[in-house]
């Protein structure tokens, strides 16, 4: 009994159990004490006493109130005996009986059951005694044990016989009877197996309803007694693989589908598939998969299938080459899928799935040139098959398996050629497909996989489309999750390094970078920000490298395009300091019209799009560091670039950011040697330092007032060292002269005030710049002789 | 009472794991033929032999059974009145070695024989033949001390594909079977009435 069927141990069964033990044990010691008589009167030689007790002995098997298990051993306590039995025949026949006298002795007896028993018994003798055709005995006794119509009863006597005839059939099968042949013996197993599977398949609907459980458990018990006919087919060695397919298995099947019960039939059909032979089963595979079609609506095909397809696996892993040979030949790849659609019809989603996996395991085995064209075949027939279904969420699971299963056994490459792919991950929600396209992207992360050419990325794009593309109207009904879907777009993101021509081709990598912008487009905002950035980047490492001028334009302008998507999420810092990293590369380039649209774009984003003061001075402070770094501007763009810089440092909110702004736009205007506007700048840069002296006081960490002028100070040396001689709108030394002043009055008076921190600083600064400047007029003593330092 | 009889009929079970070769060892035996597909068994069922063993010749009635368990449903009476256990393992396949404990242990408590610790066993060695020897697991050693922990268990290494010490081994199980064949204890029934089976003893103390 299999222990996941037995019911739980009630006081009821313990009572039943006891009661089993009694009779079993009253029975086992009538048959020992009528075995005593038997055994003594076949010493004494007394035929009449012999057939006496051992018909007692055989009454005892008529009793129903043992189950199965119990009555098996009661049965093999009288099997043992009636060993005795036979040797006793065997010798009367030497001692002028004939085989056939003793056949009709027996049929005296006053039981049906213990007189079939002795028939069967004496039937042993009469085979070996070559009087009459071995067939027409098995004939005679397999119909006789239709007297008995018990099931249990007639299960075993009928198992008896199968024991005993099995001398006959070998006979038979060494031409030792001429008359009979291997047909006969075959047909002889085949009509003991229908007629115990017919007393098998009753017991069901024998009884109280109330019994039901019970007689299936029962049932259960007597199934080997049924299958092992079948072992009995499988050890004839002239059932060829010719008789198999002809008669044989057609035999079997016709019996297993007639008689419409899920035990029997789940049963015998694994009865098949363990017993036969893997070359049997490889050239009559039609034959089973079509059986299996035919059977009940709640018999387990997906269970039965699955164990053929897997016995054929395990054949190609034991025996690779002749196995291989063998499932080309016959095709058996395509005899498997080809009738699996017509049963998933019929069987549910989850057992459709698990056939369909089974077929796909197996082709994955044994397939060799062909596995990939065959792996896609089954993807695209299971997509097809369920397309309609319902999926459970076992199914699902299932699906899954089918899914990670190609991901286990194949190169992502060889993967990506799988067009049904796809289609079979769609039968999954939208959570499980998610899993299986982040399982996807981490093999490839992991295996550090190039996709070279952009037909593969397209499809890795379709494969992966649930993380990459928003979810189509209706489909997803979850919440939005962002931080989900940031963990899955940075695992994406770092997907698109991945992508590219493996030998090094611009051209190539560009166009997979194109696609995979315009796959990223069709992501919705969420998504964008994540993955866009990498594909500016990556175009832009293309940029740097190209030679050809007209495609960099080119990449330059879809780098435009791309940021613009990026500004439009909205990222605008994302995007202002894209354009940034773009303005710089262009100009590197020498390309100054891409260089100048880039630079005006992060303009107009500063403009538009960064609104938080604090970040408009940092946004600044980088734009202007940017356009510093630049090489290659003519004067016009170049100027009109500074000169907004300044404008808006001149607008910046706080007077002491105004002040740094523009002393730093200064250094725009001296590199093209626009004396007059870095002067301009200074000054400026003075006004808002004063503006910010009257306003209240600086906070904590920012530069105060005083710090500023010292600031500004510095950068009039600094350009003033720089200028030479003549120019306009040069820096005087007297503009210098006033700002030492000013610095000095303004330190002395922040050194008599209370200390701190915050003065140290200054005061270090200070006498810093004094230091600078005495090293200045020592250098150079004509050029600063004029200016004074009141120490 | 009984006089001895005439022929003495020994029964043997092969008992070991699924695909060990149990069936194969059975037929390359009895009938000197091997089939290199596996045949899954269904529950149990036996050929018999005529062996002479010394001066005498016996009926060896050899029980091939199911390795796997699904396919013995009825359970394991046929075990009683075994008078030899073969167990036999794959020398190519470490778990059927390491299983040998359970199949012994199981057929003790199942058969119960009068004397366990002295109930004959023979251990088999299977499919030697494979890849030439390379792909062999379980040593020569290994297994004989095993079988020596177990009482001098007797060891063959066998081939049923290429009949590689078949018969040997088998002498070696019909002459260790006759040996345990005691004397079976005389049994007198309390009444010679037939017809009064109620009156059966209970007490005899042999049932």
């Amino acid at each position: 009994m299999e222990p996941s069927t037995s019911p739980p141990v009630s006081t009821m069964d313990q009572i039943m159990a006891a009661e089993q033990e009694k009779w079993l044990a009253d029975a086992k010691a009538a048959v020992k004490q009528q075995a005593f008589y038997m055994k003594r009167a076949i010493d004494e030689d007394n035929l009449r006493d012999v057939f006496k007790y051992s018909s007692a002995m055989l009454g005892e098997l008529r009793t129903s109130l043992l189950s199965p298990q119990k009555y098996y051993e009661l049965y093999m306590r009288a099997f043992d005996e009636l060993r005795q039995l036979e040797m006793f025949f065997e010798e009367q026949r030497g001692k002028g009986h004939t085989a056939s006298e003793l056949y009709e002795l027996v049929q005296h007896a006053g039981n049906v059951l213990p007189r079939l028993y002795l028939l069967v018994t004496v039937g042993a003798v009469f085979i070996r005694s070559h009087e009459s055709p071995i067939k027409a005995l098995l004939k005679d006794l397999v119909e006789m044990c239709g007297g008995i119509q018990h099931p249990v009863r007639g299960l075993f006597l009928r198992t008896y016989l199968t024991q005993i005839s099995r001398e006959g059939l070998t006979l038979i099968e060494n031409k030792v009877d001429e008359e009979s042949t291997t047909g006969d013996a075959v047909e002889f197993v085949l009509q003991n197996f229908t007629e115990m599977n017919k007393l098998w398949v009753r017991m069901k609907h024998q009884g109280p309803v109330r019994e039901r459980a019970k007689r299936e458990r029962e049932r259960k018990e007597l199934r080997d007694l049924v299958g092992k006919n079948l072992v009995i087919l499988s050890s004839m060695e002239e059932v060829d693989v010719e008789m198999y397919g002809e008669i044989v298995l057609p035999r079997i099947l016709e019996q297993v589908v007639n008689c419409k019960d899920e035990l029997a039939q789940n049963y015998l059909m694994d009865c098949i598939i363990q017993v036969f032979p893997d070359e049997f089963h490889i050239k009559t595979v039609e034959t089973f998969v079509e059986g299996c079609g035919n059977l009940h609506q709640d018999t387990n095909v997906a269970q039965i299938l699955c164990g053929l397809i897997k016995r054929l696996g395990n054949y190609m892993e034991n025996e690779p080459e002749a196995s291989s040979a063998l499932f080309e030949e016959h095709q058996t790849f395509e005899k498997l899928l080809e009738p699996a659609t017509k049963i998933s019809d019929k069987v549910g989603s989850q057992a459709s799935a698990m056939i369909y996996s089974a077929i796909l395991d197996f082709a994955v085995k044994t397939s060799k040139g062909e596995a990939l064209g065959r792996v896609d075949q089954v993807l695209s027939q299971c997509a097809g098959a369920l397309r309609t279904a319902e999926i459970t969420s076992q199914a699902a699971r299932t699906l899954k398996s089918i899914l990670t299963t190609p991901l286990d056994s194949y190169t992502i490459t060889d993967l990506l050629e799988l067009g049904s792919y796809p289609s079979v991950m769609q039968l999954l929600q939208p959570r499980m497909q998610k899993a299986v396209a982040v399982d996807i992207v981490e093999k490839i992360l992991k295996k550090g996989t190039v996709i070279p050419d952009a037909k593969k990325v397209a499809s890795l794009f379709d494969f992966i489309s649930t993380i990459v593309e928003d979810a189509k109207a209706g489909e997803d009904d979850d919440e939005v999750d962002e931080e989900e879907i940031e963990e899955e777009q940075n695992l994406v993101a770092r997907l698109v390094h991945q992508m590219r021509s493996p030998d090094g081709s611009v051209e190539e990598s560009f166009a997979i970078l194109e696609l995979a912008k315009d796959r990223f487009g069709r992501g919705g905002p969420l998504r964008v920000k994540h993955t866009l950035p990498t594909v500016v980047f990556d175009v832009l490492q293309l940029v740097k490298r190209d030679e050809d001028e007209e495609r960099c334009v080119k990449m330059l302008k879809f780098l435009h395009g791309a940021i613009d998507m990026i500004a439009e999420v909205p990222e605008p810092e994302k995007a202002f300091k894209l354009y940034l990293e773009c303005t710089l590369v262009a100009d590197l380039k020498g390309l100054e019209t891409s260089a100048y649209d880039f630079a005006t774009a992060a303009f107009d984003i500063y403009e538009n799009g960064i609104p938080d003061q604090k970040a408009q001075v940092e946004a600044l402070k980088m734009l202007i560091g940017c356009l510093a770094s630049c090489e290659n501007f003519g004067e016009d763009n170049y100027d009109a670039l500074s000169s907004a810089a300044t404008k808006w440092s001149i607008k910046l909110l706080k007077k002491s950011d105004q002040c740094i702004s523009v002393f730093s736009c200064a250094h725009l205007f001296s590199t093209k040697g626009s004396s007059e506007k870095v002067l301009v700048c200074l000054k400026r840069a003075l006004t808002a330092a004063k503006q910010a002296q009257g306003m209240a006081k600086s906070s904590r960490g920012e530069m105060g007032p005083v710090e500023l002028f010292i600031a500004i100070l510095n950068k009039y040396l600094y350009f003033f060292d720089k200028q030479e001689e003549g120019e306009d709108g040069q820096i005087k030394v007297e503009d210098v002269q006033m700002l030492v002043d000013l610095v000095s009055n303004e330190t002395s008076s922040l050194a008599s005030a209370a200390g701190g921190e915050a003065s140290d600083r200054v005061l270090k600064f200070y006498s810093n710049t004094l230091r600078h400047i005495m090293a200045l007029k020592e250098k150079k003593p004509e050029k600063y002789s004029a200016l004074s330092l009141k120490t | 009472m009984a006089a001895p009889r005439k022929r003495t009929l020994l029964k043997v079970i092969i008992l070991g794991d699924s695909g060990v070769g149990k069936t194969s060892l059975m037929h390359q035996y009895v009938s000197k033929k091997f089939s290199n597909q596996y045949k899954a068994t269904i529950g149990a069922d036996f050929l018999t032999k005529e062996v002479q063993v010394e001066d005498r010749l016996v009926t060896m009635q050899i029980w091939d059974t199911a390795g796997q368990e699904r396919f013995q449903s009825l359970g394991v009476a046929f075990y009683r009145g075994a008078d030899c256990c073969v167990l036999v393992y794959d020398v190519n396949t470490a778990k059927t070695f390491e299983n040998l404990d359970n199949w012994r242990d199981e057929f003790l408590i199942q058969a119960s024989p009068k004397d366990p610790d002295n109930f004959p066993f023979v251990v088999l060695g299977n499919k030697v033949d494979v890849d030439g020897g390379s792909s062999r697991v379980v040593s020569k050693k290994k297994a004989t001390t095993w079988c020596a922990s177990k009482g001098d268990v007797p060891y063959y290494e066998t081939s049923a594909k290429e009949d590689i010490n078949i018969d040997a081994a088998f002498q070696c199980i019909a002459k260790n079977a006759l040996k345990n064949e005691v004397e079976e204890e005389i049994y007198i029934p309390d009444t010679i009435d037939v017809n009064a089976k109620a009156n059966v003893s209970k007490s005899s103390g042999c049932c």
